[in-house]
């Protein structure tokens, strides 16, 4: 395998940074669209990675963010006029304020209560946005449309996504390196022996899932936004959930870039093969999930290291086996 | 209208009751949330809908048929699937699970289509009144058979060396292997056997209401509350816990109206979940 070093990794990412910031004037619309989606998914499963990744505590409804960060925006730009940018700070900082406060609670179940709650959470958000007057119901919201025409808005939403999505990256990077991201690895890794060593649990958890939530519902809020239209069967939905995680093990759980990766690589080959075999769309998305948890489970940078061959494949199989 | 509200509350509880068991017992004993588990249900309700079309068989008998079918189906899972990945914690074992729920769901799909399917025996529309509440004939037999299948299976846990190895394993795999036990065996097993019970409420579930490939993830908020309100791992407490969730759907349907069904349950899974993590008789272990 051809090994490639420190140095050329940076080109090979400057290069592509460069890349993606040329974008707009290189590409034709489809191509603009397919990244800020993969933009898109890079950010939420960066916000996935902050809880779960990180902390350990695995957000299985983290869309309920989404959702409520389209809500949000969608309601405060068509009932009370607000703009774009006010209505999606309120947006990010509801999410988070909402994470804190029913955080306060759920955070303390742990493992599998944790995810069948933040599930049922989603569930419920939907449920009452279904309900509800201001929200439209179940026939949604339309937005104002992005003033400019379609080849503006496609300029803006890119390079909106790009710099949200770079600043979801510095975020974590900072988190990874500052006491807080030494705090959350030690309540994943034993959060009994993390509260003995005096880091207290609740405000570190509290604080995690409200930064993972700020992105969450920042990125639905700019969706919504993006698409002019949201209804509660859209925003709320297990699926992406399902495959913010696919993309953080994917890409390596509690690593910076890992999450940003898989993100790519699973929206990129989604859309180019789902595209063409629509009625096979869950078939294939359920074979890429039982594949990578059964043969990468710690990541795909991980197999790399272990080197790619068929007995050391089998071997990582072996060690989750019962 | 209160009788008629209870009696309704009751006969959907014992129906809760038994596929929050099939997913108790995985969840109990594996640790492993089942996010197929609706699917499966819906798979049950299928080969029912298959074999009373092209058999022309009563619903009723295609009991069997949808047992041994998924008994199979989840004997290969877990043998082939879950066991592969059973130590890998809990994100590795929940996508999996939600994986087999994808791809069951486009095999369903395949098949079947996305109309909604049903049956409809000649008893169907057929009831008796009892002091002004009515109780259809069909809705009993289920409620019956539900229970009854609950019951078999905590005899089964109690009463047999392969449930006290099954319950062994869910003390403490390590121990039980120790004594000889085949920790994977016993996996296949248990959750065969939840796939089992799962297969037969679905050709319960097809008689009373019509499904769609897509049914199956309604019933997850009732799986997760009946697992967590009966308490890990006791099955008398999973079906106390079916039977109140059965009277607040029911209750709730009354004075809030069927939209807000789902509102009020996942609140009440919410609630439950902050205010009484172990349910009405839950222990540390299933023992």
């Amino acid at each position: 395998m051809v090994k490639v070093s420190r140095k050329g990794w940076l080109l090979i990412g400057g290069g592509f940074c460069l890349f993606l910031l040329l974008a707009p004037f290189l590409l034709r619309g489809y191509w603009i669209r397919l990244l800020t989606n993969m933009f898109m998914f890079g950010i939420l499963a960066e916000s996935v990675n902050i809880i779960a990744g990180y902390c350990g505590y695995l957000a299985l409804g983290n869309m309920l963010f989404f959702g409520l960060g389209a809500y949000i925006v969608a309601v405060l730009m068509t009932k009370f006029a607000f703009s774009f940018a006010l209505a999606l700070i309120i947006a990010g900082l509801g999410a988070s304020l909402f994470s804190a406060i029913v955080g306060l609670p759920i955070l303390r179940l742990k493992g599998q209560y944790f995810i069948m709650a933040t599930m049922a959470l989603m569930e419920l958000l939907r449920a009452i946005t279904n309900n509800i007057p201001i929200t439209g119901g179940g026939q949604g919201i339309t937005l104002p449309i992005f003033p400019g025409g379609a080849a503006a808005a496609n300029f803006f939403f890119y390079y909106f996504m790009f710099g949200l999505m770079v600043f979801a990256i510095l975020c974590t990077f900072y988190i990874s390196k500052s006491r807080l991201g030494y705090a959350f690895r030690a309540i994943r890794f034993d959060e009994d022996a993390a509260s003995v060593m005096g880091i207290n649990p609740t405000p570190y958890k509290t604080i995690a899932w409200a930064i993972s939530a700020f992105f969450t519902g920042l990125t639905g809020g700019t969706y919504a936004y993006w698409m002019s239209y949201i209804d509660p069967g859209e925003a709320y939905q297990i699926m992406p959930s399902i495959k913010m995680y696919l993309m953080m093990v994917l890409g390596g759980r509690g690593t910076v870039l890992g999450p940003i990766t898989g993100a790519f690589f699973i929206e990129f080959i989604s859309e180019l093969v789902w595209g063409k075999f629509l009625e096979l769309h869950f078939l294939i998305l359920g074979l890429i999930l039982v594949l990578v948890v059964i043969f990468t489970p710690k990541g795909f940078m991980d197999l790399l290291r272990r080197g790619l061959s068929f007995s050391k494949l089998m071997a990582g199989v072996k060690e989750n086996r019962v | 209208m209160l009788g008629q509200v209870l009696v309704n509350g009751l006969l959907q509880g014992g129906f809760y009751a038994c596929i929050g068991v099939s997913f108790s017992i995985v969840f109990g004993i594996m640790k492993i949330i089942n996010l197929a588990q609706g699917t499966q249900v819906i798979l049950g309700a299928y080969i029912t809908y298959a074999a009373s079309h092209l058999l022309g068989l009563d619903p009723f008998f295609t009991l069997p048929l949808s047992i041994i079918g998924l008994f199979i189906l989840g004997y290969m899972i877990q043998k082939y699937l879950i066991n592969l990945v059973a130590k890998g914690g809990l994100i590795i074992t929940s996508l999996l699970t939600f994986g087999l729920n994808l791809i069951l769901i486009n095999i369903a799909l395949l098949i079947w289509k996305a109309d909604f399917r049903g049956t409809n025996p000649w008893y169907m529309g057929m009831s008796f009144e009892v002091a002004g509440v009515t109780i259809p004939y069909v809705r009993l037999l289920i409620f019956v058979i539900a229970i009854l299948f609950t019951i078999v299976l905590e005899l089964f846990f109690r009463k047999t060396e392969t449930g006290n190895s099954i319950r062994a394993t869910a003390l403490n795999p390590k121990a039980a292997q120790l004594m000889g036990i085949d920790i994977g065996k016993t996996y296949c097993l248990t959750f065969a056997i939840s796939s089992a019970l799962g297969g037969a409420m679905g050709t319960l579930f097809i008689l009373a209401k019509p499904i769609s490939p897509f049914t199956g993830g309604d019933f997850l908020i009732i799986l997760f509350s009946v697992a967590i309100l009966g308490g890990l791992g006791s099955i008398p407490g999973a079906l106390l816990a079916g039977i109140v969730l059965g009277m607040v759907e029911s209750f709730s349907t009354m004075f809030f109206g069927i939209a807000f069904q789902n509102v009020v349950l996942n609140l009440v899974f919410i609630l439950i979940l902050i205010f009484l993590p172990t349910g009405f008789m839950g222990k540390r272990f299933y023992g």
